[in-house]
């Protein structure tokens, strides 16, 4: 196992660098003064502008700005947001509890509706629930995820009335209540892939030799479908859940800015549309690091569901 | 010879639907078993062993199969009605099955002791710590070495015969009357084969269970049957006692299936395979299905089905020839008389 | 629940005895994804072609006393903020759509299926190496890094377009990949090699088209996915820049009077869903068809 977790370190981590390097090098390399354009529009004096450049280490040769950079990262500094003057560290660990608990609850929902529907459509093949099933994926996979979000916005906020549409609420219950409509919007989207590859995995797992095996023993359908089937199933979808990570990515920053919510992706939002580079340099690379971590636990959960990569050989 | 049969299978009939025609996979097959007897059923692959021996517990996916006529007689009791969930009761308890490759049939992400296990708590109603020592017992009696070692062990670190082995204990957990195994063997290497086979016929002798044998070769029904049915496209074509179908032969293709099995004690005499192939089951050949790779052949074969006809004591053939032609084999074979 | 557990367990199968094309043919008449996805994509074609004709309205000049003017009277879908007709703006939006789209296919292939043929043949490391650096890239979302080239060198769709366009090429060259890898050892090549072609013709007249049926289902998809990220873009504002009509900035500018007139993000979004699920349809049902493989339902 420790094994298994060090050979794909070793291979995620060159990838992580190639990212954070892109990203490093692709603001030198505009063209024009990248000082004057972290400024933005703004009047500015001569003396600032060096001063912004002296902090930024943007008069240093190039390669000694990367080494430095590097060095600062490794010690966890992800440098100064230029327009809100605070350590971009300091702003990402404000705001990661609310983008915490969105992914988390949106991961949740869609896993509560992708796997029972996936089992069914399974189970109930060629039926109405399969057709309308896959229906539903389909349609909500070719949305995107903001347009969902509106379309809920309207449904339940608007027209219904049940929930709050924008904003993240008080806190407790109330952030709960808040943060529904945007958990449901990430939820289904993710539910709608999750369920089709949910069918077919159901499917191939339950044509497999060994669940004859299970009826020949007298086992009753629901144990064989859920003890034998979907466990076997539950293979495929978990490799699919981690790459579903940079879609989960991208559409809670989507759905932040959808409902107005200020979590990281808001965050990385507002410093894109205002070119505050730093900030938006730094939060890329936390979400690198974190997009490495997840993968890693995605090969964890894969040896331990799976027993031919825990132990593969004859006892 | 006087028992009543544990199981009567009765004219069954089964049909497979496709895009285009229906298949006759099982085309009338009147078959018993009696109490403690190992009955082999041979065949080539599409003769309709294996979907005969499945019907026995219901466990051809029905569509696209479709019950065309017939019944299934266990203890008088007509298994092709029985309600789902008493048939659930009934297999793995009464009536068992093994099947050919354990590496496929075994669910790779449970121990083989849970497996195993599994059975036996949903038959006996014992709970886990019971139902381990049982296991136990089991593994020890169809001779896995180190069993608890093998308990917690995966399909996939087991060895094929040990496999076959855990698939044997699974389905003789509740002592089954009658054990169905289909082509237990044929996925083996050589010299385990021959274990298993000898695992099984010991096992029977202790146990005195029914088997009935599935298999395409003559060689493995040698071993271990008492009697033996031919089949050949859905249909059974010749039943005898084991010594008499290799003796007297009276019907081409067991004749052709007999042949067709290399001899290394004999090195002067060479296999012959039966020339043609097996018919096209949604469409098979008018009068007696085998008639177009038959020697014998003549127009009444091609007009008329041979119904079966007594040759000798509990010895049946279909052919319109059986009893008055005599059949003889390039080489005699015998059943080893270990086994008696 | 009545559920036959032992009639899953028969994979259904198909049985077709024709000759290539009209198997070909019969599949893709056969197929509803394949038809429906083509129906639509050829009807985006036509409205992007003959925007000007078709189009009521000018997209870009609004009545501002017809601001947020529902549906009817003179405008089929309503107007929006500055009075301009929505369905004018859809019509010209979807040229701007499949534009920006077919920019970014472009791009990517362009660089991608020399890329994955060139991997193929050199094999050791270099391989290796561009394998693995792919296979990563795979699963990182194209659209986190196309921020990263807004945030650097600034809004608009040109840019974006080229971002996403590189960000696309392990999406084909892995494909192009694999498939020159399999033509290599053909026979037919091998044949081609002993008569002293060249490797370049070997290329052109073996290996690419074999790769045509591949691309052209990847083209399908990562059309789809194309469309959704730059509508991404266009609706936080990095992407497409007013007043051209574009489905994305639309749906930003209806989020904001959703309250009272809904028409109009619903009109952009539906559209988005449209097109973005004709080309999905499109894409999964050629699969269907021209994957030797027949996909097992």
């Amino acid at each position: 196992m420790a094994r298994l977790i060090l050979t794909r370190l070793v291979t995620l981590i060159p990838l992580m660098f190639l990212i954070t390097s892109i990203v490093f090098f692709m603001v030198r390399f505009v063209p024009g003064d990248p000082a004057r354009i972290m400024v933005g529009g703004q009047r500015i004096s001569e003396q600032n502008l060096a001063n912004i450049r002296a902090q930024y280490r943007l008069d240093q040769p190039l390669l000694t700005q990367y080494r430095l950079w590097v060095g600062d990262l490794l010690s966890g500094n992800l440098g100064r947001s230029y327009r809100q003057r605070t350590e971009v560290t300091t702003l990402i660990v404000e705001r990661l509890p609310l983008t915490a608990k969105l992914s988390a609850f949106s991961f949740l929902l869609a896993l509560l509706i992708a796997l029972p529907l996936g089992v069914l459509a399974a189970v109930h093949r060629n039926t109405w629930i399969d057709v309308g099933a896959t229906i539903f994926a389909v349609l909500v996979a070719s949305s995107p995820v903001f347009f969902t979000g509106i379309l809920l916005i309207l449904i339940f906020s608007y027209t219904l009335g049940w929930l709050p549409a924008l904003g993240a609420g008080e806190g407790g219950l109330d952030t709960v209540k808040h943060l529904f409509l945007p958990a449901l919007t990430l939820g289904i989207s993710l539910a709608a892939i999750t369920t089709r590859v949910t069918r077919s995995s159901m499917v191939e797992a339950l044509t497999q030799d060994y669940i004859e095996t299970a009826r020949a023993k007298g086992l009753p359908a629901r144990i064989v479908i859920l003890k034998h089937a979907f466990r076997n199933a539950l293979i495929p979808i978990v490799t699919v859940f981690g790459l579903l990570f940079g879609f989960l990515i991208v559409g809670t920053v989507l759905v932040e800015h959808t409902f107005g919510l200020g979590g990281l992706g808001s965050l990385l939002i507002d410093a894109v549309q205002v070119r505050d580079y730093p900030v938006v340099q730094g939060a890329t690379v936390f979400i690198a690091g974190l997009f490495i971590l997840i993968n890693l636990l995605v090969d964890v959960l894969y040896a331990i569901i799976d027993p031919r990569v825990r132990f593969g050989g004859k006892a | 010879m006087i028992s009543p049969p544990l199981l009567e299978i009765d004219d069954l009939r089964i049909s497979f639907a496709t895009r285009t025609n229906d298949v006759r996979a099982v085309d009338g097959v009147d078959l018993a078993i009696r109490p403690g007897e190992v009955l082999g059923l041979v065949g080539e692959s599409g003769s309709g062993k294996s979907v005969t021996a499945r019907s026995i517990m219901r466990l051809v996916p029905m569509p696209p199969g479709k019950l065309v006529s017939g019944r299934i007689l266990f203890h008088g009791l007509d298994l092709t009605s029985l309600p789902e969930r008493e048939m659930e009761e009934l297999r793995g308890s009464r009536i068992a099955m093994i099947f050919q490759d354990p590496m496929t049939f075994l669910n790779p992400l449970l121990t083989a002791g849970e497996q195993v296990s599994e059975a036996i708590r949903r038959h006996q109603g014992l709970d886990r710590i019971a139902a381990r020592d049982e296991v136990l017992r089991l593994f020890r009696e169809v001779g896995i070495p180190s069993p608890e070692l093998r308990y917690g062990a995966y399909p996939h670190q087991l060895s094929g015969g040990l496999r076959q082995r855990v698939m044997i204990a699974m389905a003789l957990s509740s002592r089954p009357e009658l054990l169905i195994a289909d082509e237990p063997t044929t996925a083996l290497d050589v010299t385990i084969q021959a274990q298993i086979l000898a695992l099984l016929r010991d096992l029977q002798h202790d146990y005195g269970m029914s088997i009935l044998l599935i298999t395409h070769d003559l060689g493995v029904i040698a071993e271990i049957c008492d009697r033996v049915a031919v089949m050949y496209a859905g249909r059974i074509v010749e039943k005898a006692p084991i010594d008499a179908l290799f003796d007297d032969p009276e019907h081409p293709y067991t004749l052709g299936l007999m042949n067709a099995i290399p001899r290394p004690d004999l090195p002067d005499v060479a296999p012959q395979p039966i020339e043609g192939s097996p018919p096209d089951m949604a469409h098979p050949p008018s009068g007696c299905p085998f008639h177009p790779r038959c020697p014998y052949r003549e127009q009444i074969c091609i007009d008329d089905l041979p119904r079966m006809r007594e040759v000798g004591p509990g010895h049946a053939a279909a052919c319109h020839f059986a009893g008055s032609v005599a059949f003889k084999p390039l080489a005699p074979m015998y059943a080893p008389a270990a086994h008696r | 629940m009545a559920v036959d557990v032992a009639a899953l367990a028969i994979p259904t199968t198909q049985e077709v005895v024709h000759s290539p094309w009209s198997m070909f043919w019969w599949r893709i008449r056969h197929n509803p994804k394949a038809i429906v996805g083509a129906v639509i994509v050829v009807l985006l074609l036509v409205v992007a072609i003959t925007a000007p004709v078709i189009a009521p309205h000018d997209p870009t000049d609004g009545e501002l006393a017809d601001s947020l003017a529902p549906p009817g009277q003179g405008y089929l879908l309503g107007a929006d903020k500055n009075g301009r007709d929505i369905l004018s703006r859809l019509i010209y939006g979807t040229r701007t759509a499949l534009g920006g789209a077919l920019m970014i296919v472009i791009i990517s292939e362009v660089i991608g299926v020399p890329i994955g043929i060139w991997a193929a043949y050199r094999g050791g490391w270099v391989d290796e190496t561009i394998t693995r650096v792919w296979d990563m890239l795979l699963a990182f979302p194209p659209l986190l890094l196309a921020f990263a080239v807004v945030a650097a060198f600034g809004p608009g769709l040109p840019k974006a377009a080229l971002a996403l366009g590189i960000l696309y090429v392990p999406f084909i060259a892995r494909v192009v990949r694999s498939v020159t890898l399999v033509q290599k050892e053909m026979a037919y090549t091998e044949a081609a090699r002993a008569l002293g072609y060249g490797q370049g013709r070997i290329i052109f007249r073996h290996i690419l088209p074999n790769c045509v049926s591949p691309i052209i289902v990847v083209s399908s998809i990562d059309f789809a996915y194309a469309l959704l990220d730059l509508a991404a873009l266009s609706y936080l504002g990095l992407g497409v820049q007013p007043p051209t009509p574009d489905w994305g900035t639309m749906l930003s500018e209806g989020q904001l009077v959703l309250l009272t007139s809904p028409h109009v993000a619903l009109a952009a979004g539906l559209a988005i869903v449209v097109a973005v699920l004709g080309f999905n349809l499109l894409g999964d049902g050629l699969r269907d068809v021209l994957d030797p493989r027949q996909a097992q339902r």
